[in-house]
């Protein structure tokens, strides 16, 4: 899996800078979605819970930079984007402790109840400050990256960050307990390590990256709008989560720049582009399946 | 006073529908362990098929009694593909899969039905205001409470006293001891997929003259219906029926009290129940 | 309906082959990029718009300054990231001369910044929000659709002089709805009106149960109400089973009870006054013509959405005309389309040069039962309205 990876990653980065114009939005979006992706895989291959709610982390960290730079200015990106992360650790921790007596379906509706009300208070409830259901137009490129060569360029290397931290955090030692507490929670607090804490830790760094990620859509994208914080955007970062695979570093980049290529490319060529969407969708499952029975491990 | 009873009834009504479209869908997981995410999709195909055959022989009743079996027909196709991804330690690839199923279907029905609204009136006979005393409520939801106590004690009855309902409750409870005893599980869950289809798709067609049938109504009603199967209890009947009851009432009182915050209630709603009862007001059994 | 498409790829294909056998006066194709709502909720706006333009182009026999016209679509879906990505595409990648289209406000205000800074004209052939030509206004961005303002605000005198001073107010809660209602409150409180119940509803309501008990609890003399779409077709079911609509008597901004509308919910909807730019039985020749016509190609009756496209169809085949095919200049682009003006189905169309906004007349309607076929038919006619900016 590593082996490709690097090769995976050049070809993804030369191809839109040669690409055009269009090429290179659509891949900085995909480094944009595929931050937010490996985000939620992240925090299932740590604690094993799936989350149909990080949209509002997603959705969150763009309405949080957009707010801050539109009344302050560009020169506040910096300030922002950390608040962003930061934002994102303490809800996403929120979350997590709510989350620690919960799993599986009941966590993934727990996510969902929380990202849906934190969208319905944006778009209608605190629709002063937030634009409502229009959003929020004009937001500035940050200074110094204005052009989008240097912007993607710029997230190619954050993405690339992203990716090594991870790969470090799984080789250490609280990398390795965590792998340990997806498989089995039970035996890894009978050993003794404190899974509530490990939970937490693992929930916050997860919504702090999603933040990140939807600061960086933000950036390139010049506005924010509620569905950034609606179920659609959960559930498309969960599915491209898992039809990257969910456990291997390279998920959420993976399943980012295969949804978003199809996405882009289908809706181009027929109105019923869904069904195919569909159709890829169920494929993917029922291939997934088929490689898991050939390499079925006991838990 | 007229009014509280106006909204009482407004809840009821919804619930009844929200309960037709639940009922299927904690069943199949209870027995199967499945979240059928393309359930929504049936309860709008149930609806589209009675409109075609409400305008192929004008009677409404008819369309009800028949658009349920055509959605069976549909049913069994999708339980085959379904199958696929029956089984425990799977959640993610059914999740993928019934997700992409309900796009399929979604598309599906745009290709046959079109993207316009389409709509079914009520049957004459239940197209009026009827007088409760001296209060006057449109017939139409008091029929649909009429029909969701029905079908919920015919399910009960189904529960208790069949064997299909034995086999389903054992499977729900436990499938690996029930297999053990003999229940044959596979068969079980199908009949009990087939089932939920039913279900929704009858739902689908009661509500066809209340909604109206647009794209984006099968998702929608998902998300209701996972709501209600998550608050009351995933795997049972009297889950499906509590979640309904509790939802449809808490719709009514936030769209009369705070109408633009209405769905914001029942997430919340559905946020607190999972944080003080993780497994639902029912659940946890397991 | 959903042969479209297979015939504008023929249609396509057939100026393709034209060009290759370089037919004589044949120059390269206009290529208009059309960026509507091709799935999804608003998916039969799109192809609403579609037709309409199509229906035009027919008409013209698809050239325009000299040139064949190439239509190029997009699918807007609701997401307005989408719709940005669709309108750099459709610029970067397919080269396209002027763009068109676009259903959701919000999607318009998503590419507004980059339709201006890339100096791209854009004709708005729905998008009502007032924004967009006030604050948001852009030279290169036209609008042949209407303002919630323009189509809400008539409403309001209109219906404090002939219904009732009395009114309760139901409507979606969206941007729209809110605009809506703050034009019509506007002039409906000025001429001497009192609300007496506000209730805002979200978008894509399923049970409007709980607004109507409220409506029964507040007995107001008539019900102002805005929804679109599904929560129209639910709601006007629902206010006829109510016993609502033999009792309280309801006025509408005009989408609320189009034809799209009434072909939904039948007789809920007949008695219904509604405020719009257009409807299918206003009496002009031009509009009667366009009606027929629409009929008979694509098998139903128009809505405002269609006559929208078939105007706008119109206001680049004339600016074109005007340029004699050369769009080298942004600018006299502009110029053009400004100086367009023709008697289409709506009336007298103009656009108003400050805010390239159409300038229009404002017509109450009501649904009337005529012949054995229910459809809009036309009360009164308000005269020109010409949004503030």
């Amino acid at each position: 899996m590593s082996r490709w990876f690097p090769w995976l990653l050049a070809v993804l980065a030369l191809a839109p800078l040669l690409g055009g114009a269009y090429a290179l939005r659509l891949g900085t979006e995909v480094v944009a979605w595929s931050l937010a992706a490996t985000a939620l895989a992240f925090l299932y291959r740590t604690t094993g819970l799936v989350s149909l709610g990080h949209s509002a982390f997603f959705g969150g960290g763009a309405y949080a930079v957009a707010l801050l730079v539109r009344n302050i200015g560009a020169s506040a990106y910096p300030f922002a984007v950390l608040s962003a992360v930061l934002l994102g650790f303490a809800f996403s921790l929120l979350l997590g402790f709510l989350g620690l007596r919960s799993h599986g379906i009941f966590f993934l509706m727990l996510t969902l109840a929380c990202s849906q009300i934190m969208y319905i208070l944006v778009k209608q409830g605190f629709s002063g400050i937030t634009g409502g259901d229009d959003g929020l137009p004009g937001i500035p490129r940050p200074p110094g990256l204005e052009e989008p060569w240097a912007y993607y360029l710029a997230g190619l290397a954050l993405l690339l960050g992203v990716l090594l931290l991870y790969r470090a955090f799984l080789a250490s030692p609280l990398g390795q307990v965590m792998d340990a507490l997806r498989q089995n929670e039970r035996r890894t607090e009978v050993l003794g390590y404190d899974v509530r804490r490990l939970k937490l830790l693992a929930s916050g760094l997860s919504g702090a990256l999603a933040a990140l990620g939807g600061a960086y859509l933000v950036g390139y994208r010049g506005f924010v709008h509620p569905h950034d914080l609606s179920w659609t955007t959960s559930g498309l970062l969960l599915v491209m989560a898992v039809v990257g695979g969910m456990r291997p570093l390279s998920a959420g980049v993976v399943g980012a720049t295969l949804l978003i290529a199809l996405e882009a490319f289908l809706s181009s060529y027929t109105d019923l582009w869904n069904l195919f969407l569909g159709l890829f969708l169920m494929t993917a499952a029922w291939t997934t399946l088929r490689s898991r029975r050939a390499t079925h491990v006991g838990a | 006073m007229e009014f509280y009873l106006f909204v009482l009834l407004n809840g009821l009504a919804y619930a009844a529908l929200l309960f037709l479209l639940a009922a299927g869908l904690s069943l199949v997981y209870g027995v199967g362990r499945v979240l059928h995410l393309a359930h929504g999709g049936f309860f709008m195909l149930g609806g589209y098929m009675g409109y075609s055959l409400y305008q192929w022989a004008g009677n409404f009743w008819l369309a009800l009694a028949l658009a349920p079996l055509l959605a069976l027909a549909v049913g069994l196709i999708t339980e085959r593909l379904v199958r696929i991804v029956y089984g425990p330690d799977r959640a993610l690839e059914q999740v993928l899969f019934t997700f992409g199923l309900a796009f399929v279907i979604s598309d599906l029905t745009r290709f046959f039905w079109g993207a316009q609204v389409l709509g079914v009136p009520p049957p004459p006979v239940l197209n009026r205001p009827m007088g409760l005393g001296p209060v006057v409520y449109p017939a139409y939801p008091l029929f649909l409470i009429l029909v969701g106590t029905v079908v919920a004690l015919g399910l009960w009855a189904l529960m208790r006293f069949t064997r299909f309902g034995l086999e389903v409750r054992a499977a729900a409870g436990h499938p690996k001891m029930a297999e053990a005893l003999g229940v044959p599980t596979t068969q079980v869950l199908r009949r009990t997929y087939l089932l939920g289809v039913a279900l929704a798709a009858l739902g689908g067609v009661l509500a066809a003259p209340r909604l109206a049938l647009a794209p984006g109504l099968d998702f929608t009603m998902l998300i209701l219906g996972l709501i209600v199967v998550v608050i009351g209890g995933l795997g049972s009947v009297t889950g499906a029926l509590y979640g309904a009851l509790l939802v449809g009432l808490a719709d009514s009182l936030g769209r009369t009290f705070l109408p633009q915050f209405a769905l914001a209630v029942i997430f919340l709603l559905m946020a607190l129940v999972l944080v003080f009862r993780p497994e639902g007001l029912l659940g946890g059994r397991r | 309906m959903r042969y479209t498409r297979r015939r504008f790829l023929k249609q396509s294909l057939a100026v393709g082959v034209g060009l290759a056998m370089g037919v004589r006066g044949q120059r390269e194709a206009l290529r208009i990029g059309v960026v509507l709502p091709y799935s999804g909720v608003y998916a039969q706006l799109g192809q609403d718009i579609t037709d309409g333009m199509l229906l035009y182009l027919d008409e013209v026999k698809n050239q325009a300054g000299g040139r064949p016209v190439q239509l190029v679509r997009e699918d807007e879906t609701a997401d307005p990231s989408v719709a940005l990505r669709k309108v750099t595409k459709l610029v970067e990648q397919d080269r396209v001369d002027l763009l068109t289209g676009l259903v959701s406000t919000a999607s318009a205000y998503a590419v507004r910044d980059y339709v201006h800074n890339s100096r791209n004209v854009l004709i708005v052939s729905n998008a009502g929000g007032n924004a967009l030509t006030r604050e948001r206004k852009s030279p290169y961005i036209f609008r042949t659709s209407f303002t919630s303002w323009q189509v809400s605000f008539p409403l309001g005198r209109w219906m404090a002089e002939r219904l009732t001073k009395r009114v309760a107010v139901v409507a979606a809660d969206y941007a729209f709805g809110r605009e809506s209602v703050a034009a019509f409150k506007e002039s409906f409180l000025a001429a001497g009106g009192q609300v007496v119940q506000e209730t805002y509803t979200p978008l894509g309501s399923t049970d409007f149960s709980a607004a109507l008990t409220r409506l029964l609890q507040a007995r107001p003399g008539a019900v102002f109400a805005f929804l679109a779409g599904s929560d129209a077709a639910i709601f006007l079911r629902q206010y006829a089973q109510f016993g609502l609509k033999d009792s309280i008597r309801l006025a509408t901004t005009g989408f609320t009870v189009e034809e799209d509308v009434i072909r939904a919910v039948g007789q809920a909807a007949e008695g219904a006054y509604s405020s719009l730019h257009w409807a299918v039985r206003l009496a002009l020749p031009e509009n009667q013509r366009f009606v027929q016509a629409f009929r008979k190609r694509f098998g139903r009756t128009p809505s405002v959405y269609a006559m929208q496209g078939y105007d706008t169809a119109r206001v680049i085949v004339e600016a074109v005309n005007a340029l004699q095919g050369d769009l080298s200049s942004k600018d006299k682009l502009v110029e053009a389309l400004e100086g367009v003006r023709f008697r289409g189905p709506r009336g007298l169309f103009e656009f108003d040069t400050k805010t390239h906004q159409v300038i229009q007349n404002i017509y109450v309607r009501q649904v009337q039962n005529i012949g054995n076929e229910l459809a809009n038919a036309v009360v009164a006619d308000l005269g020109r309205v010409r949004d503030p900016g």
